[in-house]
């Protein structure tokens, strides 16, 4: 991982490595010149164990938190590289048929097409003078292979004897032949490093991939029969080689492949001297290889291009895709675990202030004596050197732990395509620890240079300052600077446009303009009640609402979320700190009602309005934690309602998947043939997954025509429409019912439907990879189900433009379905020379058949084409349990901010008992029960606690409404509000909770200390 | 603490009027590396309606009695009955309880809740008491006025003098309408003007309304105040006096104090 939110690794390390200098060099200048600041500093900390153990915990996290969101980075970032390197071993790069123009060719074509015989000497002429250190063709064909049982006399050219004695099968194997040099030349090896011989292979031997002997349980001496073209051939397993793209791994990593003999495969195939792709192997090596891929890439395309050969730099492609697999995770995680690292900023400046609250006549008396104020600054950093050097090495190793738990869960996402290798770069332990180091220094200077502002007569006689409303001159202009410059962030944003900026200036006007008015004595409770809702419905109106009345500025990135989060929490917590008197006039007539309870209520809500400081910071910490965790909640279940919704395959319940090389004529047939009981199963519907040459689609957006990747184009069959009984979102004007809209796909030519997620009323997107790749097209809405006629142009590459008419969009509840769906009269009109890529049939189930039965039954009959059945509904909720076990751990990961706010309580809960204790003794000489005093302090700490979580919760609900409006976030689909009940219960259960036992505890403890020892207590 | 084993057989009882007795007190603390005596066997009974002293020099148990008298403190031996009932037997809630209902404090630093008004603080014992809110603080007023202080009733302890302070602090611990009130030198933090006007209103409730009070003192003007001194050194009881009532009141240096009592 290079980039964090798009600023270079290295120049994050150095900078915060520059400021962690600066902040040991300013200890080391306190400890060498004042040792007795230094160790006035220093000796604080074992003062008071509990709490500095509270402390050490708060500041560990902030620097865990860092260090574990780096370091899954890290982990992902390495595993998929890893996995690359692995997978493609010496090959760098694909030359596939096809002419180059300007992209590179689609990896699918090693299936498609075949190229001349002479293409290995072209590509080698051809790298002359490049860094080229191998070439070599390779012929590669796809089908099942099964594991047979032969311990008996079997005659296993019999199918049904064969179906009989098959112990395991794989419906999609790949299949590769090459000369010995080639293999040679690539430095392919078996599973213990030697190289491979596949000279006297023959016709009956094979090698197996690692992953095809997993599938179907085989070893070195087992039978195995392969399908291919219908045939079946026999052989035995002469060895087992690593899972590469050169052992049969191909089309995707991980996945099942052998090497056969080349000719046997030319036989069997039919192709008798053409390749399916020449392999290119980079000097350099495994890895360095990749660092030529550009030039060699760019070369051969250049020299091939009369060839008709297209090179496709696949190391260097893959490479670069797991960078940005390990940015998009780590920003992920570093996005939101700022929430968390926020949180751990206010805790540190919470406990210093409290320390130095506690500690206030100690300073009076330093002043009094002579003290200056940066000494009393510099007693603090000491302290916070001490607490923050040692907690941050162990955060940063916790951090590691915590990382390799996500990683893990995170692998499983992605179906356990790459397996998962612990890798941590000393760059991000270097920036976690320094971030965490300079977090804390940052929070104790500014902590403690507000609390060394003391008046010496107050501190000494412990009484309060008096507090004066600064009308200084300097005040005024700072604010008058700050209209000025948040006037300007605004115009920036509107015409940059950057929504960010115009945000961060709209939040700062009002607040300068306000302090402008209380300069001039305007009534600052109510300015800053009115600036605070001014703030929370900038922030919190729909994107709609906010673009129709400041104009599109776009989407923000993931620093939009944290901003936004911190703007409106800053905002709901001043609203409650200004009200907070009317609030707790109201807690009181309640608590007033319960007898028993006026005296314990009568001391909790005093403290929260005594120590406003306080009191808001706690607020604002638990209205952070629980913003986040409501949002990341929304986020989900927007998620899963978008792409996932349960109703997403619309009854269907089985389907059987083929790849292009075993077509079957007549489907129903041959289950028939099978023996497969179709009781029950309706006929099936085809669906062709198609390549044809329209690569691009027309996009308008302002008036203007761009030309933009077009989606996936599949065709249907008549059956198929008839089996669909798919509602409508838009039916285009002229279809009077959803039926229409199928009935005139199955008649009418160059009609299209397009998903939910393709279609918006709104301002269009073009396809990027954080959009899942989808270009929208623009429909008019006439009324709630129905659009003008709508027409969406194609174009392929020479350049004719086709025009096709939307005849209807699928509700978004059938997200599986992502593509254009076209009739197949309209395919076959449209592009003859269009492939089918793989082919997919659709059959619906009655209730008194078990589909996952029917689907497994389906695929035994079906094996010799390589079919794959699968049970719909099964296949739907393991996804969903993938994405949501994802979705959980980010949760999770947002968790840890509960810790840190926990863990504030509890360290705001015991300074609270230590510096009451005295309080507690008179109030136990009173006659208070020990209950009562622990009760008042649960009190005092709900709340707090619960205005923080309720004020994060309501903020968490309107943005995750706002994001449930906003087409940006759901792909247009129609998503409907649910406010995630179980995970804001269990959230707000948890920190409230957790909250008061922190608090109740200490208060318990301090309450049954004898009331003489209580008061003697200084 | 305690030892349940060293109970005499026959409890002090309140047949004399005693209110309070004490048998054989003996209070240890215990540091961890010494033992330290602060009471070493006291014998001593207050009367109902008396108001008696406490004197002695710094460090001679003075405090420690108080705390052990009114059950804020156990007793490592010995017993402590007040209106007969032995306190080592009532448990905490019990006793907490009898606090509420029974006893009044004042402390020499006046420990008042800074968060809350002089009228809050002087209510609390009633709200602990199940008082409902109206009638607790139409009393904590009327305890305020009594000290003069019901135009500082909304005001914060840190907006009040020490002497104001002090003040609050009595009508807190009149507002229970106490048997007995216990003052852990109740003028030590106040000039001689203010701790004049604070003994006087504490001597006047004690004659007017028979109000027991039980007072620790190192100041023999203080200590003049009261219908008996009790003389306390090295954690023993050292003598008794009949102060001469009729003294003019003067704040002296606790030091004359030891001396008196030699």
């Amino acid at each position: 991982m290079q980039t964090l939110f798009g600023i270079p690794m290295n120049t994050i390390m150095i900078v915060l490595l520059v400021l962690l200098f600066l902040s040991l060099l300013a200890v080391i200048y306190v400890a060498v010149r004042r040792p007795v600041i230094f160790r006035m500093g220093m000796r604080n900390i074992p003062r008071r164990k509990t709490q500095s153990l509270l402390i050490v915990i708060g500041l560990m996290l902030a620097t865990l938190i860092s260090s574990a969101a780096l370091t899954v980075g890290d982990t992902l970032n390495h595993s998929v590289g890893n996995e690359v390197y692995s997978y493609l071993g010496e090959i760098d790069q694909v030359v596939l048929g096809g002419e180059f123009d300007g992209e590179s060719a689609e990896l699918s074509g090693i299936l498609t097409e075949v190229l001349p015989a002479n293409a290995v000497d072209q590509v080698r002429s051809a790298s002359d003078g490049l860094e080229v250190d191998a070439i070599g063709g390779i012929l590669v064909s796809t089908g099942p292979a099964i594991s047979v049982d032969v311990s008996g006399d079997v005659d296993l050219s019999n199918p049904m004897v064969l179906f009989d004695n098959a112990q395991a099968s794989e419906p999609m194997v790949g299949i590769v032949g090459a000369e010995q040099q080639t293999f040679v030349d690539f430095k392919v090896t078996d599973l213990d490093g030697k190289q491979i011989d596949v000279s006297s292979l023959g016709d009956d031997k094979v090698l197996v991939n690692q992953k095809l002997a997993e599938n179907i349980d085989v070893s070195v001496g087992d039978t195995i029969v392969y399908v291919l073209g219908n045939q079946f051939y026999t052989a035995e397993v002469a060895g087992i080689v690593p899972t590469q793209f050169i052992s049969g791994a191909f089309i995707q990593p991980q996945t099942a492949g052998m090497i056969v003999d080349l000719d046997h495969l030319r036989t069997i195939t039919g192709e008798s001297e053409g390749w399916s792709t020449v392999l290119v192997s980079n000097s350099g090596g495994v890895r360095g290889g990749v660092d030529h891929s550009d030039a060699v890439t760019d070369g051969l395309n250049e020299r091939l291009a009369d060839a008709g050969l297209n090179v496709n730099g696949i190391k260097a492609d893959l490479v670069e895709q797991a960078n940005l697999i390990g940015s998009l995770f780590v920003t992920m995680f570093i996005g939101f675990g700022l929430f968390s690292i926020a949180v751990g900023v206010l805790l540190i400046v919470l406990i210093f202030t409290m320390l130095a609250a506690e500690r206030r006549g100690e300073m009076g008396m330093m002043r009094a004596i002579g003290g200056q104020r940066r000494q009393l600054v510099q007693q603090f950093l000491s302290e916070g050197a001490g607490y923050t050097l040692l907690s941050g090495l162990v955060g940063s190793a916790l951090g590691v732990a915590v990382a390799w738990v996500i990683a893990l869960v995170t692998s499983s996402m992605t179906g356990g395509m790459f397996a998962i290798s612990m890798y941590v770069h000393p760059r991000s332990l270097v920036i976690a620890y320094a971030l965490g180091v300079v977090i804390t220094f940052a929070a104790v200077i500014f902590s403690s240079n507000r609390a060394s502002r003391l008046n010496v007569v107050a501190a000494l006689r412990d009484i309060p300052d008096e507090t004066h409303l600064r009308h200084s001159k300097r005040t005024l202009v700072f604010a008058v600077l700050a209209v000025v410059v948040g006037a300007w962030l605004m115009w920036e944003g509107h015409s940059r446009p950057s929504i960010s900026l115009f945000l961060i200036g709209i939040t700062l006007v009002p607040f300068a303009l306000a302090a402008i008015a209380a300069w001039f004595g305007a009534n600052t409770r109510l300015i800053l009640t009115v600036v605070g809702f001014f703030v929370l419905v900038v922030w919190g109106m729909p994107t709609d609402w906010f673009n129709s009345i400041f104009g599109n500025m776009g989407d923000g990135g993931i620093e939009l979320f944290l901003l936004s989060g911190i703007s409106m929490v800053a905002a709901s917590t001043m609203i409650i700190m200004q009200q907070m008197e009317l609030l707790l006039r109201l807690v009181q007539m309640a608590g007033s009602r319960i007898k028993s309870w006026l005296a314990a209520v009568r001391l909790g809500v005093s403290y929260p309005r005594a120590n406003g400081g306080r009191s808001g910071m706690t607020i604002a910490m638990f209205s952070l934690i629980v913003f986040s965790i409501v949002v990341m909640a929304s986020v989900n279940h927007i998620f899963m309602q978008a792409f996932l919704g349960g109703d997403a395959m619309a009854g269907l319940d089985v389907r059987i998947d083929l790849m292009s090389s075993n077509q079957i004529d007549d489907v129903t047939t041959e289950l028939e043939k099978a023996g497969v009981d179709l009781e029950g199963v309706s006929a099936p519907g085809r669906v062709d997954m198609v390549s044809t040459d329209l690569t691009q689609i027309a996009l308008t957006r302002n008036g203007e025509t761009t030309w933009e990747t077009a989606p996936l184009v599949y065709s249907a069959d008549e059956t198929f429409f008839d089996l669909t009984q798919f509602r409508m979102k838009y039916r285009a004007e002229g279809f009077d019912s959803d039926q229409a809209v199928w009935e005139a796909m199955k008649t009418q030519p160059n009609l299209v439907i397009l998903p939910a997620s393709f279609a918006t009323t709104k301002e269009p997107m073009a396809a990027d990879p954080f959009n899942g790749g989808v270009t929208q097209v623009k429909v008019e809405e006439v009324d709630g189900s129905t659009i003008k006629p709508t027409t969406v142009v194609m174009r392929g590459d020479d350049g004719t433009e086709h025009e096709f008419t939307v005849a209807g969009v699928l509700d978004p509840d059938y997200s599986m379905f992502f593509g254009f769906y076209l009739s197949s009269p309209t395919m076959a009109g449209l592009n003859p020379n269009a492939q089918f890529v793989a082919t997919s049939y659709y059959f619906t189930v009655d209730s008194s058949r078990d589909a996952n039965q029917v689907a497994a039954d389906m695929e035994r009959a079906l094996l010799r084409y390589g079919a794959q059945g699968t049970d719909i509904a099964k296949e739907l909720e393991e996804f969903q349990a993938q994405q949501s076990g994802f979705m959980t751990v980010l949760q999770w990961f947002m968790g840890l901010g509960l810790i840190v706010g926990v863990a504030a309580v509890g360290v705001i809960a015991y300074r609270a008992v230590v510096e009451r204790r005295q309080q507690i003794g008179v109030l136990r000489a009173l006659g208070f029960q020990a209950s009562t005093i622990g009760r008042a302090f649960v009190i005092e700490t709900g709340i707090i606690v619960i205005l923080g979580s309720i004020a994060g919760a309501i903020l968490g609900l309107i943005v995750s409404y706002s994001l449930t409006a906003d087409p940006g976030m759901t792909g247009g689909a129609d998503i409907t509000f649910q406010v995630p009940w179980g995970t804001l219960g269990a959230t707000l259960g948890l920190a409230i909770g957790m909250a008061l036992l922190m608090s109740w505890l200490p208060a318990r403890q301090a309450s049954r200390t004898l009331p003489a020892e209580a008061l003697r207590y200084e | 603490m305690f030892r349940r084993g060293s109970k005499p057989a026959v409890l002090p009882t309140n047949d004399t009027g005693a209110i309070v007795s004490a048998q054989h007190v003996v209070k240890t603390y215990d540091t961890g590396s010494a033992k330290v005596p602060a009471l070493k066997g006291i014998d001593f009974a207050v009367q109902r309606g008396e108001m008696v002293g406490v004197m002695g020099p710094s460090g001679c148990g003075k405090t420690t009695l108080l705390n052990c008298l009114s059950g804020l403190d156990n007793v490592t031996e010995g017993v402590i009955a007040i209106e007969g009932e032995n306190i080592a037997e009532m448990g905490d809630k019990k006793r907490t309880t009898y606090r509420a209902q029974r006893m009044g404090f004042i402390f020499q630093v006046y420990n008042l809740l800074p968060v809350l008004s002089a009228v809050e603080n002087v209510e609390l014992p009633l709200l602990v008491g199940d008082v409902r809110p109206g009638e607790a603080r139409r009393r904590a007023e009327a305890a305020l006025d009594q000290v003069g202080l019901l135009q500082w009733a909304h005001h914060r302890p840190a907006e009040l003098s020490g002497g104001q302070r002090q003040r609050v602090t009595i009508a807190r611990s009149l507002v229970n309408d106490p048997a007995i009130v216990w003052a852990d030198e109740p003028t030590g933090a106040l000039d001689s003007a203010s701790a004049s006007d604070i003994m006087m209103l504490l001597k006047q409730l004690n004659k007017e309304h028979g109000l027991t009070i039980v007072l620790v003192t190192h100041d023999h003007g203080v200590g003049n105040m009261c219908d008996r001194i009790v003389r306390m050194r090295d954690g023993e009881i050292v003598g008794e006096d009949i102060p001469d009532q009729n003294a003019v009141f003067v704040t002296q240096n606790a030091d004359l104090l030891g001396q008196s009592a030699r």
